[in-house]
């Protein structure tokens, strides 16, 4: 059997569509409005009738039309305008910025036209009153760059468009037909929560940084002051004990070292209805955003910061650090995607891309499938710190069906904190996200429990 | 499920249909006025006057006073305020010029000859504003030179109707029998010319 002749190569997909020719897009040409056939038909019956009925106040109410059709006719464009979508060069915003579009429109006649744009945008695009709907003039000959703009009220890729440019000339007696565009996609980044913390991470790793490690060295982290010991350097002594004890006396300190923090994004499940930077958050959102704010924190903090989707798609961000790199996570974050019916992930590979035994692993996770259970406790049975990030919102709630609706929610949430119980047994820290230092807790009991 | 529990369900159902569309309209109403420019209302509404205008201009005044003209009258021109791109403006003259044909045949004498070139300039006023309002909506926001253009190329014609008058007016006065001619005369012109352009501009290579 030939490969052409596979049936299994000749199924429909699922999405099957008739295979049709592509409509091409019709040529933009210059045509009439209705305004003139009116004035035409106006002064053609006007004339008719005050021949037929003798009616010469008739030729005078035609006068205008007749007058104002050739005064207007006079300068005529004949080639058209031309529109084109100029590239913008850093095509992201943040959340609840202005995210825009800039096409470019040329007039070659020497005739003065006016041009009409009309813009659609994504529903999370709220166009700005006059530059999503709005005429310009353009002089002869000349060209004018134009924004379309609206403000964006989420994070992730927006399409801004389609584009109708429409030109009019002569009073509006002549038209172009609509030439479209087909818009731009916009990236708009997530803004972050304000997250700080003052608490060290467990293992300090790498050859310095900002973290305290149990390793002595030299760094302002003081130690203990204990006696001189031959090569300790002259500088460690600490002058005004050595006086006091008649004794030489050093500062010892700790080494200051980077770490590994590894964010893993549980994006399985999407529950309760975003809202945009105004409204209330999702369960993507607040995992984007509290994602965000501590890759930034700790990216700009000089630790190397690795993202990882435990979801459909089981994207992987490199770990890096610095500035570069958490403007990179946060274009990274705004691509993430919940498919309506996605591949469930497999919580052993997600295990084997993550880093060394001794970075820290965060779990954004809204706990609320058995695989997300599984990864947090795999991972913490495997001795690796986790911290496990609560993104459930307060206010997500199941829809009420009957009256047994509250029992059932009271009874599933009765569960639920009693799953984060088991998970604290294994050693797995889980807290809430509440943005500003919400993480300062957990890490201090994990250091704790580290340096025990 | 019993009768009273499905018709209960099907109430419910529906009253919170009707709440969900007037929240809705009272949300696109509230962004309508937030987004709505002053120049596209502007502009229709300098449809929609002059049109209102020439109505009542054109009948004698006890008919002009009658409910159910002004109604007609009023209905017209908002139509045509509101849709000044398709068939709506050329109802309203059609409207404007029937009652005038109407109300010259019943009554007795010639019709003001200043009284129809204020109708010619209400109507041309009402006809070139449809045409450059036609394809903008109420909230497209205008570039002020538009307006500009328009008021100019509107002066100008309006200027050159009632010097138009003045010129028939003086005609009138001092040789009456010359009248009919001149005004045929400068229709047929007007015609010509308007015939001519129009073949000049369909055939762009004659």
């Amino acid at each position: 059997m030939t490969l052409a002749g596979d049936p299994a190569l000749r199924l429909r997909t699922d999405s099957a569509r008739p295979a049709g020719r592509v409509a091409a897009e019709p040529p933009v040409t210059w045509r009439r409005t209705p305004a003139l056939t009116r004035a035409v038909a106006l002064v053609a019956v006007c004339l008719l009738v005050s021949v037929a009925f003798g009616r010469i106040d008739l030729v005078l109410i035609a006068a205008p039309f007749a007058i104002g059709t050739a005064v207007l006719l006079q300068h005529r464009p004949t080639r058209v305008p031309e529109a084109k979508l100029a590239a913008l060069d850093d095509a992201t915003s943040a959340e609840g910025a202005t995210a825009a579009a800039s096409l470019t429109v040329f007039n070659p006649e020497p005739v003065p036209i006016t041009t009409l744009v009309t813009a659609a945008a994504d529903p999370w695009i709220d166009l700005h009153t006059g530059k999503g709907d709005f005429a310009e003039r353009l002089a002869p000959g000349s060209g004018r760059e134009i924004v379309v703009a609206g403000r964006a009220r989420r994070w992730g890729g927006h399409h801004l468009g389609p584009i109708h440019v429409r030109s009019i000339a002569c009073g509006g007696l002549l038209e172009t037909t609509v030439q479209r565009l087909h818009g731009a996609t916009v990236w708009v980044l997530p803004v972050p929560d304000w997250f700080d913390s003052a608490e060290t991470l467990p293992f300090a790793d790498g050859v310095t940084g900002v973290h305290r490690s149990r390793r002595g060295g030299d760094s302002g982290e003081l130690a203990e002051v204990r006696l001189y010991q031959p090569g300790d350097r002259l500088r460690r002594i600490d002058w005004r004990t050595s006086m006091r004890s008649q004794d030489l006396y050093v500062n010892a300190t700790l080494s200051e070292r980077d770490t590994d923090v590894t964010l893993i994004l549980d994006l399985q499940v999407e529950a309760g209805i975003s809202g945009g930077i105004d409204g209330a958050a999702s369960i993507a959102d607040l995992t984007v955003r509290a994602a965000g704010a501590v890759a930034s924190h700790y990216a700009l903090q000089g630790d190397r910061t690795a993202c990882i989707e435990f979801g459909a798609r089981g994207r992987r961000m490199r770990a890096g650090a610095g500035r570069r790199h958490a403007a990179a996570t946060l274009r990274w974050l705004a691509s993430v995607d919940m498919p309506p019916d996605p591949l469930p992930p497999s919580p052993e590979m997600l295990r084997r891309q993550l880093a060394g035994q001794r970075s820290l692993n965060v779990v954004f996770t809204p706990l609320l499938t058995d695989r997300s259970l599984a990864l947090v406790a795999a991972i913490a049975r495997a001795g690796r710190p986790v911290l496990c990030v609560d993104t459930l919102p307060p206010h997500v709630s199941p829809p009420e069906r009957s009256h047994w609706t509250p029992y059932a929610e009271r009874l599933w949430r009765l569960t639920r904190a009693n799953t984060v119980m088991e998970l604290r047994d294994l050693g797995v820290a889980v807290e809430p996200w509440q943005g500003s230092a919400s993480l300062d807790n957990v890490l201090a009991e994990l250091n704790r429990r580290r340096y025990r | 499920m019993s009768d009273a529990h499905r018709s209960r369900t099907l109430v419910q159902a529906l009253s919170e249909g009707t709440r969900d569309r007037f929240k809705a309209g009272r949300a696109g109403g509230v962004s309508w006025a937030r987004r709505v420019a002053p120049a596209g209302v502007l502009l229709r509404l300098a449809i929609a006057l002059p049109l209102f205008l020439a109505a009542e201009l054109a009948v004698p005044p006890e008919w002009a006073a009658a409910g159910f003209y002004v109604g007609a009258a009023a209905l017209f021109a908002l139509v045509a305020a509101l849709l000044p791109g398709g068939i709506a403006p050329v109802l309203a003259i059609l409207f404007v010029l029937s009652s005038w044909l109407i109300s010259g045949a019943l009554k007795e004498g010639d019709p003001s000859l200043w009284t129809a070139t204020a109708l010619a300039c209400l109507l041309y006023t009402a006809h070139a504003t449809a045409a450059v309002t036609q394809r903008f909506r109420t909230t497209t926001a205008m570039d002020g030179e538009i307006i500009l253009t328009w008021a100019r190329h509107l002066g100008l014609v309006l200027a050159s109707t009632v010097a138009v008058a003045g010129t028939l007016a003086l005609f009138t006065a001092y040789f009456t029998g010359l009248a009919a001619g001149l005004v045929i005369g400068a229709g047929i012109v007007s015609a010509v010319t308007v015939i001519y352009v129009l073949a000049r501009s369909l055939h762009k290579n004659p």
